[in-house]
C-alpha cells in the first residue's frame, strides 16, 4: 500500500543542509499496524506528515497504492490525504469551539458528504464509540481519555484507509492508553492500515512491525517479540 | 508610592520595549481624544460660556409671531408690550444702521445701531470714554452718535476731545455729536440678517445712534412695518416662561384691539438670549460633538483590543508574577498604570491633534456660527482633555487586565495547552468589539452620506435665475440719476451683457416689505419687497409671466406700479388677472398698481419655498443702498476694475463693497450645511478607516490565535477554500449583525439631522444601502487578506504552531 524509497528531507541552513530525514525507504501493506519508534528528533512525526501528504517538501519517490505521490502537485495530494488518511494526534487537537458531534462532523463536510448521509456515518460513530451520551458536549467538558476517543472516532469517521496516529497515548493515563490502544487493534482488525508514533514499546507491541528512527536515518526494524519483556 | 514609581519605570520600560504597539496605540487613542477635546472646545466657546453682558441668564428677546413667520416687531407694539408687562425689569429696541463717513482719504461705509437709550444699561454696557444716551437726547431730529472703539482709534486716534465735536454722516453730511466711546473688543449683539437669522455677538458694529423717543412716528408702515429687535430683561424670580404666559396674554388683548380683522392675531415669542444666540448651533454642534464621540468609541476599542492581545501574550507574565506572590490588586494596578501612561502619551499627541483641527475650523468655519471667536483651548478644554485621558486610560486598560486575570494561572504556565483555539469568552469579546466598530462606523457613515445626498440636491434646485457670470456688488451713498446712470455706464463697458440695480438680490438678506390685506377680506400676509431697475427680471432670466416690464416713464410723477411673483398671484386672485389690480400696500405708503407677473424664485434660501413678492420700480420707490449687477460672457471678476473706475467716475463719494459673483453668494448660503457635511464626512472618514484597521487587527489576530486549530482541520482534510469560506464566513456574520444594529442606530439617531436634510428623508432608504454595501465590502476587504493569510498556511507549520 505504502512505497517509500529514498525519501529524505532536509532544511537550507546557513551553517549548510540540516537533514531531518534520510535515505528512507519502506514498504507498508495494506492491513498492516507499523510502529515508529526513535528518541526525539529522530524524524518520526514529519516521516508521518509525509506519509499523511500534510507535508510536501520533500525528495524521494513516495507511492500510495497506485498513486505516485512525488509527482501530485499539492492539491491532488490534499484530495488523496482526502481519500485515504484519519489523523490521530498526541494533544487530540479537538476543534473546542465545536461539540462532539460537531467535531465528528467537519471532516465529513471537509469530503462534501451530504447532511443527511454526515448525520447517519456520525450517529452511527457515536454509537460505534459508545459516546452517544457525549454528543452535545464541548471538549473542554470531556476528560483526556475521552477526548482522545472522540480523536479516534473523528480520525476513522471518514473510513479511511490508513490511521496516521502521533503518539495517541502521550497525554493519557495507562488505563486510558491502554484502552486507546485496544481500539486501535480493533480498527486494524477490521482492516484499517495504521502507523502510529509511539515513545512506548509497551504500546508498541500492539502493533506487528516496529521501525526504529535515529538522527533521520532507518536504524533497523524489528518485531514485538524482540522488545526487552519489561515494557511489553 | 515606591510600587507606583516602580510600575511607572516597568511602564515605561514595556513601552519602549514594544515601540510599534506603544506608537499605533498613541496614533489611535490620540486621535479620539484629540477629535473629542477639539468639538469640545467648539462646544464650550459656543454653547457653554456665558454671554459677555450683566446677568446674562435673566436677557431674553421677544419676537412678533404671525401665522407664517417670526420676526422683529413694530415700533406700536414694542411700546404696547413695553407699557403692559409686570415681567420685565426694562425693555429695549434696536435696528440695523448703515450710512457713509467722508474723510480725508475717501467714503467708508459704516455699520451700526439705532437704539432706544436704556440698551446699554439693559445689558450692563458701559462707555470707554464719555457716556451713553441721555433721554432728551431721543427727541425727534436730534444727532447724537456713541462710537466703537475702532472707529475712534482708526479715525481719530484715541482723540478723546472728539467727545462734544461733530462729525458729519451720510450723503447729506448730517451731522452728529459725539457722546461716547465704547470699551475695546466689545462683542455686541448685531441685527444684521443671516442665512440662519442668527442675532449675533461677534459682529462689527461701528456706531451707536438713539432711536427717536416717539418711535411708531417715524415709521411708515404702522403695526405692519416689523423692524425692531427686543430686548429685555427679566425681573429677578421671574422665568422666561411666566414671562410667555403674560406675554401670550398682552399678544391676545393687543389683537383683539388692533388686529381684529385677522383670523389669527400675532403672538409673541420669548426666548432666552444665550438660546436665540446659539440655539441654531446648538444641534450643529451636538452632531459634531456626537460624531467625535463615536471615533473615541471606535480608537478606545481599538486599543482596548490590542491590551486584550498583549494581554493574552503576557498571560504567562502574569501567571508568573502571580506565583511569585503578587496580588490581583497589585497586578490591576501594573496593568492600569500601563494603560493610564498609554492614554496620557496619547493625551499629548491628542492636543496636538485638537491645535490643529481647531486651526482648521477658524480657516473653515462660515462666519454665520456665532461666538466662533471664542473657541480655543483654554483651562476648561485642557481639564476635559485630562478627564478624557483618564477615562480613556482606565477604560481600555480595565477590560484586557481583568480577562488576563480570568485565566487559569498553572494553565497560562504551562507552554501549550490542550485546545486548538482560542476561548469563547475571548472569541465573543473579540466578535462585540468587531460588531460595535462596524454599526458606529455605520451610523456615522450613514449621516455623512445622507448630508452629501442633501447637498447634492440642493446644489441641484433651479432657484429660477440666473447664477452663472454674474458679478454683484454693493453700491452706496448714490442718488437720484446717477443711480440710472451708472447702470448706463457699466451695460456700456466692453464684456458687460446687461446690468440692473437692485435691492433685494436673493440670498443677500436685503428685503423690504410689509403686511397685505386682501380686497376679498381675506387674511393679512407678509409680502416681500425688492427694488429693481427694468433690466434686473431680463439679466437674471426671471421670465415675465403676463403683462409688461417696468420702463422709463414709471417715475415719480407717474402711477405707482409693481410686478408680483406667480404665488402672490395665485395668493390674493386665484380666479382672476391681477394685471390693472391695485392694492395698499404699507412699505411704501400707498396703492400700487400690477403691471406684471413674474415667476416665482427662490429669494429667501435655496431650501425655502418661494415667498409671496413684489418687485418695485427704483424710478418711484428710491432707495440709497443698492447693489450693482451685471451679467457677463466670462470671468466676471474681471470686470470688478473697469466697474469701481466707471462708477467712480459717475460719482466719485460713491461707496462701493460686498463684491461677489453670485455662484459665491449661492455658496455661501449653503456654507453651514458645507461645513458640516465636511466635518462630518472627516469624522465618518477617520471611522471607517479606525473601524477597518481594528477590524483587520482583530482578524489578523483570531486568525493568529487559531493557526493551531487551522492545521487540526487542514489535517482532517479541510481545503484552502474551506478555511477561507470559514473565516469569511465569521467575519461577514460580525459585518452583517454590526450593519443591522448599525441600522437600527442610524434610524433611531439620523432623525437628529432632519432639519438640516433637503428633499432626503433622514431613513432614505438608497443612501442606508450604499452605505452598508460599502461598509460590508471594505469589513470583507479587512477579514479577507488575514482569511487569505490563513488559507494559504502550510499544515505542518500550523499544526506545530502554538
Amino acid at each position: 500500500m505504502i512505497k517509500l524509497q529514498n525519501i529524505q528531507k532536509r532544511y537550507n541552513t546557513k551553517a549548510g543542509f540540516t537533514y531531518v530525514l534520510q535515505q528512507i525507504t519502506l514498504d507498508i501493506a495494506e492491513g498492516e499496524f507499523v510502529t515508529l519508534m526513535g528518541p526525539s528528533g529522530a524524524g518520526k512525526t514529519t516521516l508521518l506528515n509525509i506519509i499523511g501528504m500534510l507535508d510536501s517538501d520533500w525528495e524521494g519517490q513516495y507511492t500510495l497504492d497506485d498513486n505516485s505521490v512525488h509527482t501530485l502537485k499539492p492539491r491532488q495530494r490534499l484530495a488523496l490525504n482526502k481519500q485515504y488518511v484519519g489523523f490521530v494526534f498526541q494533544n487530540f487537537n479537538l476543534l473546542d469551539s465545536l461539540t462532539v458531534y460537531e467535531n465528528l462532523e467537519a471532516p465529513l463536510s471537509y469530503r462534501n458528504v451530504k447532511g443527511a448521509e454526515r448525520a447517519s456515518i456520525v450517529c452511527d460513530t457515536l454509537d460505534r464509540f459508545g459516546i452517544v451520551g457525549k454528543k452535545d458536549l464541548f471538549p473542554s467538558q470531556l476528560s483526556g481519555g475521552q477526548q482522545q476517543l472522540v480523536g479516534v472516532a473523528r480520525a476513522v469517521v471518514a473510513s479511511p484507509k490508513l490511521i496516521l496516529a502521533d503518539e495517541p497515548t502521550g497525554n493519557l493515563h495507562s488505563a486510558q492508553g491502554q484502552e486507546v490502544m485496544e481500539l486501535l487493534t480493533k480498527l486494524n482488525q477490521q482492516g484499517t492500515t495504521i502507523i502510529q508514533v509511539t515513545h512506548s514499546e509497551k504500546y508498541a507491541a500492539y502493533s506487528r512491525r516496529i521501525i526504529n528512527l535515529k538522527d533521520g536515518w532507518m536504524d533497523g526494524e524489528v518485531t514485538p517479540r524482540q522488545l526487552p519483556r519489561k515494557d511489553r | 508610592m515606591g510600587t507606583l514609581w516602580q510600575d511607572l519605570r516597568y511602564g515605561f520600560r514595556m513601552l519602549i520595549r514594544n515601540p510599534g504597539f506603544t506608537i499605533v496605540v498613541v496614533l489611535v487613542l490620540g486621535l479620539g481624544i484629540g477629535a473629542t477635546t477639539a468639538v469640545f472646545s467648539v462646544a464650550n466657546g459656543i454653547l457653554l460660556r456665558p454671554l459677555p453682558y450683566n446677568e446674562p441668564d435673566r436677557l431674553v428677546m421677544l419676537f412678533h409671531v404671525s401665522s407664517f413667520e417670526q420676526a422683529p416687531t413694530s415700533g406700536m407694539n414694542f411700546l404696547d408690550w413695553k407699557q403692559q408687562n409686570r415681567s420685565f425689569e426694562d425693555m429695549a429696541v434696536m435696528k440695523f444702521e448703515d450710512t457713509t463717513y467722508q474723510h480725508e482719504t475717501g467714503t467708508e461705509r459704516l455699520e451700526g445701531l439705532c437704539v432706544s437709550n436704556n440698551l446699554f444699561g439693559l445689558l450692563g454696557l458701559k462707555t470707554h470714554v464719555g457716556r451713553t444716551f441721555l433721554p432728551e437726547e431721543t427727541w425727534p431730529n436730534q444727532h447724537y452718535i456713541i462710537l466703537s472703539h475702532h472707529v475712534w482709534k482708526s479715525h481719530f486716534s484715541t482723540d478723546t476731545s472728539v467727545l462734544g465735536k461733530s462729525i458729519k454722516l451720510g450723503s447729506n453730511d448730517e451731522p452728529y455729536t459725539v457722546v461716547g466711546v465704547m470699551e475695546p473688543n466689545l462683542r455686541f449683539l448685531n441685527t444684521g440678517w443671516s442665512f440662519w437669522d442668527f442675532t449675533e455677538v461677534n459682529a462689527r458694529i461701528d456706531f451707536w445712534i438713539p432711536v427717536d423717543r416717539d418711535l411708531p412716528d417715524i415709521e411708515h408702515g404702522g403695526r405692519g412695518a416689523l423692524n425692531w429687535d427686543v430686548v429685555a430683561r427679566l425681573k429677578s424670580g421671574v422665568s422666561v416662561e411666566q414671562a410667555q404666559v403674560e406675554m401670550d396674554s398682552i399678544a391676545q388683548r393687543l389683537g383683539q384691539e388692533h388686529y381684529a380683522d385677522l383670523t389669527k392675531a400675532p403672538g409673541v415669542k420669548v426666548v432666552s438670549l444665550h438660546s436665540h444666540l446659539v440655539g441654531q448651533t446648538r444641534p450643529l454642534v451636538l452632531l459634531a460633538a456626537g460624531a467625535a464621540f463615536f471615533v473615541l468609541l471606535i480608537a478606545c476599542a481599538n486599543v482596548a483590543n490590542l491590551l486584550l492581545t498583549r494581554g493574552v501574550a503576557r498571560r504567562r507574565e502574569m501567571a508568573l508574577r502571580a506565583s511569585l506572590g503578587a496580588g490581583r490588586w497589585r497586578l490591576l494596578c501594573q496593568m492600569l498604570t500601563e494603560s493610564m501612561l498609554l492614554a496620557a502619551l496619547a493625551g499629548v499627541f491628542g492636543l496636538i491633534i485638537a491645535i490643529g483641527m481647531l486651526n482648521v475650523f477658524r480657516m473653515i468655519a462660515p462666519d454665520t456660527i456665532p461666538r466662533q471667536e471664542l473657541v480655543g483651548l483654554d483651562t476648561t478644554t485642557l481639564g476635559f482633555a485630562i478627564g478624557a485621558v483618564l477615562l480613556t486610560g482606565i477604560s481600555v486598560g480595565l477590560v484586557p487586565t481583568l480577562r488576563t486575570f480570568r485565566v487559569d494561572l498553572n494553565e497560562a504556565l504551562k507552554a501549550e495547552g490542550r485546545t486548538a483555539s482560542m476561548g469563547f469568552g475571548h472569541r465573543r469579546l473579540v466578535s462585540s468589539v468587531v460588531v460595535s466598530e462596524v454599526s458606529l462606523s455605520l451610523i456615522l457613515l450613514i449621516g455623512s452620506g445622507l448630508l452629501i445626498n442633501s447637498i447634492s440636491r440642493l446644489l441641484l434646485i433651479d432657484p429660477g435665475y440666473r447664477t452663472k457670470n454674474i458679478l454683484t456688488m454693493k453700491v452706496q451713498n448714490v442718488h437720484g440719476e446717477l443711480l440710472n446712470k451708472i447702470v448706463q455706464k457699466a451695460e456700456s463697458l466692453p464684456g458687460v451683457h446687461r446690468a440692473a440695480l437692485v435691492y433685494g438680490l436673493p440670498l443677500c438678506g436685503d428685503v423690504g416689505g410689509s403686511d397685505v390685506k386682501p380686497k376679498n377680506g381675506g387674511e393679512r400676509r407678509q409680502v416681500s419687497a425688492r427694488i429693481v431697475t427694468p433690466g434686473y427680471f431680463k439679466l437674471m432670466q426671471i421670465p415675465l409671466l403676463a403683462g409688461r416690464n417696468f420702463a422709463d416713464r414709471d417715475n415719480s410723477d407717474s402711477v405707482p406700479v409693481t410686478i408680483i411673483n406667480e404665488s402672490m398671484a395665485r395668493c390674493f386672485w386665484p380666479d382672476k388677472d391681477p394685471i390693472g389690480k391695485r392694492f395698499k400696500y404699507d412699505w411704501v405708503g400707498r396703492e400700487v398698481e400690477i403691471v406684471g407677473i413674474v415667476r416665482d424664485t427662490r429669494n429667501k434660501a435655496f431650501d425655502a419655498p418661494p415667498e409671496l413678492e413684489v418687485f418695485l420700480p427704483l424710478r418711484q420707490k428710491g432707495w440709497s443702498s443698492l447693489r450693482l449687477v451685471v451679467s457677463t460672457g466670462s470671468y466676471p471678476k474681471s470686470m470688478i476694475k473697469p466697474l469701481r473706475k466707471a462708477i467712480w467716475s459717475t460719482d466719485k463719494n460713491a461707496v462701493i463693497n460686498e463684491i461677489q459673483t453670485m455662484e459665491e453668494i449661492v455658496a455661501g448660503t449653503l456654507a453651514v450645511r458645507r461645513f458640516l457635511t465636511f466635518v462630518l464626512s472627516v469624522f465618518s472618514l477617520v471611522a471607517l478607516i479606525l473601524a477597518i484597521f481594528g477590524i483587520y487587527g482583530l482578524f489578523a489576530h483570531a486568525v493568529r490565535q487559531r493557526t493551531h486549530e487551522i492545521g487540526v482541520r487542514m489535517a482532517l482534510g479541510a481545503e484552502s477554500r474551506d478555511v477561507l469560506k470559514l473565516l469569511l464566513g465569521q467575519g461577514l456574520k460580525l459585518t452583517l449583525i454590526g450593519i443591522a444594529i448599525g441600522l437600527g442606530g442610524a434610524i433611531a439617531l439620523t432623525r437628529v439631522i432632519s432639519n438640516l436634510l433637503y428633499d432626503v428623508s433622514p431613513t432614505d432608504p438608497l443612501t442606508f444601502v450604499c452605505v452598508s454595501l460599502l461598509l460590508a465590502s471594505v469589513a470583507l476587504l479587512a477579514t479577507y487578506i488575514p482569511a487569505r493569510r490563513a488559507a494559504q498556511i502550510d499544515p505542518m507549520v500550523a499544526l506545530r504552531y502554538e
